[in-house]
């Protein structure tokens, strides 16, 4: 018990969700099913956005996220249930995923959707006030970003992983994980006050 | 900053960053499309979705091939995990009628002086079709081959409850249920074993260890690790009152730890003297720091006696013995009885101590 440490009232509730995780996952260990659902409940969403910000099909990304669960079961007695499911489930489906894009011939394809991807033209100020516009660009400009940046971004700022967790994920340090989170923040500020979204900058 | 919602808030490494203040904004511009994904969002339709999504899996779990709803992604197989139990174990059949013979296991002992040793440990039959259960009697020591090739030997008065087959898929087959005390042996196997007791779990990987598991006055569960490496951790009931709680420790050969009766968490490993707490298997006594009435407990299912107290007994007094040999019953409790000023005499089914 790490006592003493001053949370945040958004920090308190991740962690509280953090316990919740580490609760169910100790039971799914010893083998109990409802403890299993609960875990699949609570992460399946998340885990199927992450598979499908890897590639871009949500119905492969429901697959492989069916594979990684059926996985954490058949193999349940050989995790260390002191350790962070969430980093387990979001590797799993990581390796997962990267096997799909390598097997197939999807990577091509990908890669040519991607070059399809409307571009980045300049905005006109009316956009810029608009919130479904910037929505719209900034998902984009996260789609842009280098693969490991944004993978570190999705899986921090969407999915609430800590460093070290992600680090797992990854398989890289969480100072590397750092730096591949800041990156994508600086560029994505760029992006955003270049195009004009300066006063969703400001505090 | 309330202009997006923001439930994950920003790591606080990169509060560290010269630029914290400008990422804190980005950050929280990030909360316009959450959650991300592609097209829809988490609607309603999503829980429906959601119910559908477990059904598959539950499906799949029951051995039933993943339903593919994409049949043109090729997903890594999944590793073939059949159902295959296999043949009974012998051990478990020749275990009905060596009543005694088995229960003590040196014979090397110079003369057993108890009267008790005499008294069978009971190899009891089948609890369920899946589980078989040996009980060590009181006076007796009992040994036991686990089906996965490891092997436990039970103090007098102790149970152990085991699955009959080694299932690759049961969840089972290397959990153990002990009440009483007993000590493991434990071959190495990619998978964990793990013994639990009424407020304990003791997971292991290939190692030798004594775990005591008596639900009375100065009892808990107490671990003792002479070799490898295993983790104590509190059992579900203490997690669900305390769910965040660090609720396990890790032992090092020649650590202990104990769960005392009522504590939700173990405490610190310590020191201990791997064959003090061993000392039982050889019939040795050694017991440390328990309170009276324990050490009266233990006897009674060490001689299989009875051991009755006389008012005014102080059985909360803590008392520290260690034999290594076999020894009387009658010496061990002239012993206590010096040691606490008390005086004991026989009876027609045991002792009192007064």
């Amino acid at each position: 018990m790490g006592g003493g440490e001053a949370h945040s009232s958004g920090q308190a509730h991740s962690s509280g969700q953090a316990d919740l995780l580490s609760f169910w996952f100790r039971r799914v260990v010893a083998s109990d099913r409802e403890a299993f659902e609960s875990l699949f409940r609570a992460t399946h969403d998340g885990l199927v956005h992450f598979a499908a910000s890897i590639l871009h099909d949500e119905g492969t990304a429901g697959d492989v996220v069916q594979e990684a669960f059926l996985r954490l079961w058949q193999r349940r007695e050989e995790h260390d249930p002191t350790g962070s499911v969430k980093a387990l489930l979001y590797r799993t489906v990581r390796n997962l995923a990267l096997n799909v894009l390598r097997d197939g011939e999807r990577r091509e394809r990908l890669l040519e959707e991607r070059a399809d991807l409307p571009g980045a033209g300049a905005p006109s100020p009316d956009e810029a006030l608009d919130a479904r516009v910037l929505e719209e660009r900034l998902r984009r400009w996260i789609a842009e970003l280098p693969d490991r940046q944004r993978e570190a971004l999705l899986l921090s700022r969407f999915e609430g992983l800590s460093h070290e967790e992600i680090g797992r994920v990854m398989e890289v340090a969480p100072r590397t994980v750092n730096n591949h989170l800041v990156r994508a923040l600086r560029a994505l500020r760029e992006r955003a006050s270049a195009h004009g979204f300066t006063a969703h900058l400001e505090g | 900053m309330a202009r997006f919602p923001n439930s994950h808030p920003m790591p606080p490494e990169l509060q560290g960053e010269p630029d914290a203040a400008d990422l804190e904004r980005t950050w929280a511009l990030l909360g316009s499309i959450e959650p991300i994904s592609q097209g829809k969002g988490r609607g309603e339709g999503e829980g429906l979705a959601l119910d559908r999504a477990w059904q598959r899996l539950e499906a799949a779990m029951e051995g039933d091939d993943i339903v593919t709803e994409h049949p043109s992604v090729s997903l890594q197989p999944v590793s073939p995990q059949p159902f295959k139990p296999q043949p009974v174990s012998p051990h478990v059949d020749r275990r009905q009628g060596r009543s005694g013979r088995g229960s003590i296991r040196r014979n090397s002992w110079p003369g057993l002086l108890l009267a008790a040793a005499s008294v069978a440990a009971l190899a009891l039959g089948v609890t369920a079709f899946s589980s078989v259960t040996v009980e060590a009697g009181p006076g007796a020591l009992t040994q036991v081959s686990l089906p996965d090739g490891s092997s436990a030997e039970l103090n007098s008065g102790s149970t152990l409850t085991h699955s009959r087959w080694a299932l690759p898929w049961g969840g089972g087959a290397r959990t153990v249920r002990l009440t009483g005390e007993a000590y493991f042996d434990i071959v190495a196997a990619s998978r964990l074993f793990t013994v639990e007791t009424f407020n304990a779990r003791v997971v292991v990987l290939g190692t030798r260890f004594n775990v005591r598991a008596r639900d009375e006055m100065g009892g808990g569960t107490d671990v003792a690790l002479e070799t490898g490496r295993v983790r104590l951790e509190a059992r579900s009931t203490a997690l669900v009152r305390d769910p965040g709680g660090r609720a396990a420790v890790e032992l090092e050969p020649g650590q202990g730890a104990g769960i005392p009766l009522g504590a939700v968490a173990p405490g610190p490993p310590a020191l201990v003297t791997v064959e003090r707490a061993t000392a039982w298997r050889a019939r040795g006594f050694a017991v440390t720091d328990r309170p009276l009435d324990a050490i009266l407990r233990e006897l009674e299912r060490r001689f299989a006696v009875e051991i009755q107290v006389a008012p005014g007994v102080e059985l909360g007094d803590t008392l520290t013995l260690h034999y290594t040999d076999p020894r009387d019953i009658r010496t061990i409790l002239g012993d206590v009885a010096t040691a606490r000023g008390l005086r004991f005499r026989e009876t027609s089914r045991g002792f009192e101590v007064f």
